[in-house]
């Protein structure tokens, strides 16, 4: 292998990891926001709930000593990643069913106030989720010898959760259920006038994104191999995920993915240039203290941007004709 | 009769809530004119927070009197809020609720930055004097019935209540407040009835953002100077804001005082059951929850609350129907 990729591949394996867990949130928010309306600013909370189930049901159990106790079950990884999906749809399936029919707005905050009480009490819950220490030795989903190999296969299998959710999410939003969830969107109030229970769409729709967040919550406690509540799942991260669905395209499944490469692909390029940047006169050392700021505020300065100027994103919606039956 | 830790806990309450009202208020004016969730009014805080530091502690030569420092940040961020509103919100006028909530939250994680990259990401604090009239600045006073209040905390009730009254007086006397209501209760009629609703909005976050920076302040000084700390009490501020029924600066007023008292009580109550007080912020984001899905007009707005409830017991049974259905 050349010289050049070999120091890169690990680095490049190592982002496009974290792409692909934060493209699978966004597919599962895109299910909630772009095509149903549901604004949910708690994303961080469906995926630390995945990633925490995940963990404990494939670690074994640590003792409560001079560190706080966690449970563990010692499952495969397959039983952690659909135990994961089960209790993130189940919780999204508790949230929703008194608040998906709040007001947009009220929905934000609710939802908001609603993930910061799951991080609290996992947080405080310290016999079961480890406290403030976590859990560590999250086994990765498939081991080799050698590191590179490991996580090449953790690679893969993130493509194809990521290549089965988007054709399942492809095949849905574009049947006759897809039609209702945009129609809801679009005018809640028709939808319920053409005799569709909209309460039940709404639950079905926040449920199932609530359970994509899941996986990839359970993609992210095996990638990391460890969880903790101080550095992961913090609110600023579900702004990150909203970025990459707006400035993908709300409403479009290619859009969001590619909305979450983009944002990926500034971190990669930020990150490998915060060296460079460093060498730089008199701003240089400047650039270098605040890289991870400055990264942050042009993100939050997007946002705003396309807000104003652009709403619909880079793709913006596809149209989408319907087949003849 | 109420035992001594217990009235400490409610006093320490009203002193909290005192911070609250301060950010609830221009929250809930912003939310009830522009009628949109300022995610960033949080940030404001912090803005008012910091640049009161940059004039009372940050440097040896630069000792602004803190009163000085804090009434000078009140216009900075009141221009702040100003110029947010005509860079950015006038702009999505007539696009819904939505679009200026993102713009909003985009604008949060702007602000947040921007503090970290101009003051740091660690934490401060206002460099006080050590007594205060021959009192330690930072220790409890004896006071009546078991009651220690310390010097800030007396400050911060008086401070909060000083603005309170002259908000009070502008709302109730001077023509530009009796607009200011007009204009919440209802936009298009004030409109139409020749109310300029330009200049109300434009005075609107005048006020909310000067509120909001010595709120910033007060809790700066009762607590630490953090980049976070806009963040980390926004939802309480929501709380307030959504009890007290929004775009009531008095609903603003109640509801910081019912948010400020639940959450230190609550901790008391926690602490007598067993459990630990850090679950207190899940207690106040509880009640946040709870009064969006039953009340989001809040105690004051809509009909009287014994009919609400009458409708809650309704809504229970619908609810459950609906879940009956869900299964077939």
């Amino acid at each position: 292998m050349l010289p050049v990729l070999e120091s890169l591949l690990p680095e490049f394996l190592f982002i496009m990891s974290f792409a692909g867990v934060f493209m699978i949130l966004a597919l599962g928010l895109n299910l909630q926001w772009g095509y149903t309306g549901l604004f949910n600013i708690g994303v961080a909370a469906f995926w630390a709930v995945g990633a925490y189930t995940s963990a404990i049901l494939t670690v074994s159990s640590r003792e409560a000593g001079i560190i706080a106790g966690h449970l563990g079950f010692n499952q495969p990884f397959i039983v952690g990643f659909l135990g994961a999906i089960l209790v993130s749809a189940f919780l999204g399936f508790l949230i929703s069913l008194p608040s998906v029919r709040l007001r947009a707005d009220y929905l934000a905050i609710a939802t908001l106030g609603m993930a910061e009480i799951i991080r609290i009490f996992l947080v405080q819950l310290r016999d079961t989720t480890g406290g403030t220490e976590g859990i560590r030795n999250i086994p990765k989903p498939i081991r080799f010898e050698e590191v590179l190999l490991t996580n090449a296969a953790f690679i893969g299998v993130v493509i194809l959760v990521i290549v089965v959710i988007y054709f399942l999410l492809e095949y849905g939003t574009r049947s006759p259920w897809g039609r209702v969830l945009k129609a809801i969107r679009e005018d809640e109030e028709a939808a319920l006038s053409l005799g569709k229970n909209t309460f039940r769409y709404k639950v079905v729709a926040f449920t199932l994104g609530a359970g994509i967040m899941g996986a990839a919550g359970s993609l992210y406690a095996h990638f990391l191999t460890f969880v903790e509540p101080l550095t992961s799942f913090r609110p600023f991260e579900t702004f990150v995920i909203w970025a990459m669905v707006i400035a993908g395209g709300s409403g479009n499944n290619k859009g969001v993915l590619l909305g979450a490469l983009i944002i990926w692909g500034y971190e990669f390029v930020t990150l490998r240039m915060e060296t460079a940047l460093g060498k730089l006169p008199v701003i240089g050392p400047w650039i270098a203290d605040n890289i991870q700021f400055l990264r942050l505020m042009t993100v939050g300065l997007l946002v705003v941007f396309l807000v104003l100027f652009r709403p619909q994103g880079i793709l913006g919606e596809e149209r989408v004709i319907s087949k003849r039956r | 009769m109420l035992h001594a830790p217990m009235m400490q806990f409610i006093v320490n309450g009203i002193v909290v809530g005192g911070i609250f009202v301060m950010g609830a208020i221009g929250l809930s004016l912003i939310y009830g004119i522009r009628n949109f969730a300022n995610f960033a009014h949080g940030e404001l805080m912090a803005l008012g927070a910091y640049v009161t530091y940059t004039l009372h502690s940050q440097f040896e030569g630069l000792h602004v009197n803190i009163v000085l420092a804090a009434t000078m940040a009140f216009f900075v961020v009141s221009f702040v809020g100003i110029l947010l509103e005509y860079t950015v919100f006038r702009r999505l006028e007539g696009r819904g609720v939505v679009a200026p909530l993102i713009a909003s939250f985009g604008l949060f994680f702007v602000i947040q930055n921007l503090v970290r990259i101009f003051w740091g990401p660690m934490v401060h604090q206002y460099i006080l004097p050590p007594t205060f009239l021959g009192h330690p600045t930072r220790q409890g006073i004896q006071l009546a019935f078991g009651i220690s209040l310390t010097i800030i905390q007396i400050f911060t009730l008086i401070i909060a209540l000083i603005l309170v009254t002259i908000l009070h007086i502008i709302l109730k006397y001077s023509k530009l407040g009796k607009a200011m209501r007009a204009t919440s209760d209802n936009f298009e009629l004030a409109k139409t009835t020749g109310i300029d609703t330009r200049l109300v909005i434009t005075a609107t976050w005048f006020i909310g953002g000067g509120f909001a920076a010595v709120g910033g302040v007060l809790l700066g000084l009762n607590t630490q100077i953090r980049p976070e700390m806009g963040f980390l009490i926004l939802l309480f501020l929501f709380a307030a804001v959504i009890v007290g029924g929004i775009g009531s600066a008095y609903g603003a007023l109640l509801g910081g005082m019912a948010i400020g008292i639940t959450s230190e009580v609550s901790k008391y109550l926690l602490f007598l059951n067993g459990v630990d007080s850090a679950f207190s912020p899940a207690v106040v984001f509880a009640v946040l929850v709870a009064m969006l899905i039953v009340r989001p007009e809040g105690i004051l707005g809509g009909e009287p609350i014994t009919k609400d409830i009458r409708r809650l017991g309704m809504r229970i049974r619908k609810l459950a129907r609906k879940i009956a259905a869900l299964g077939r």
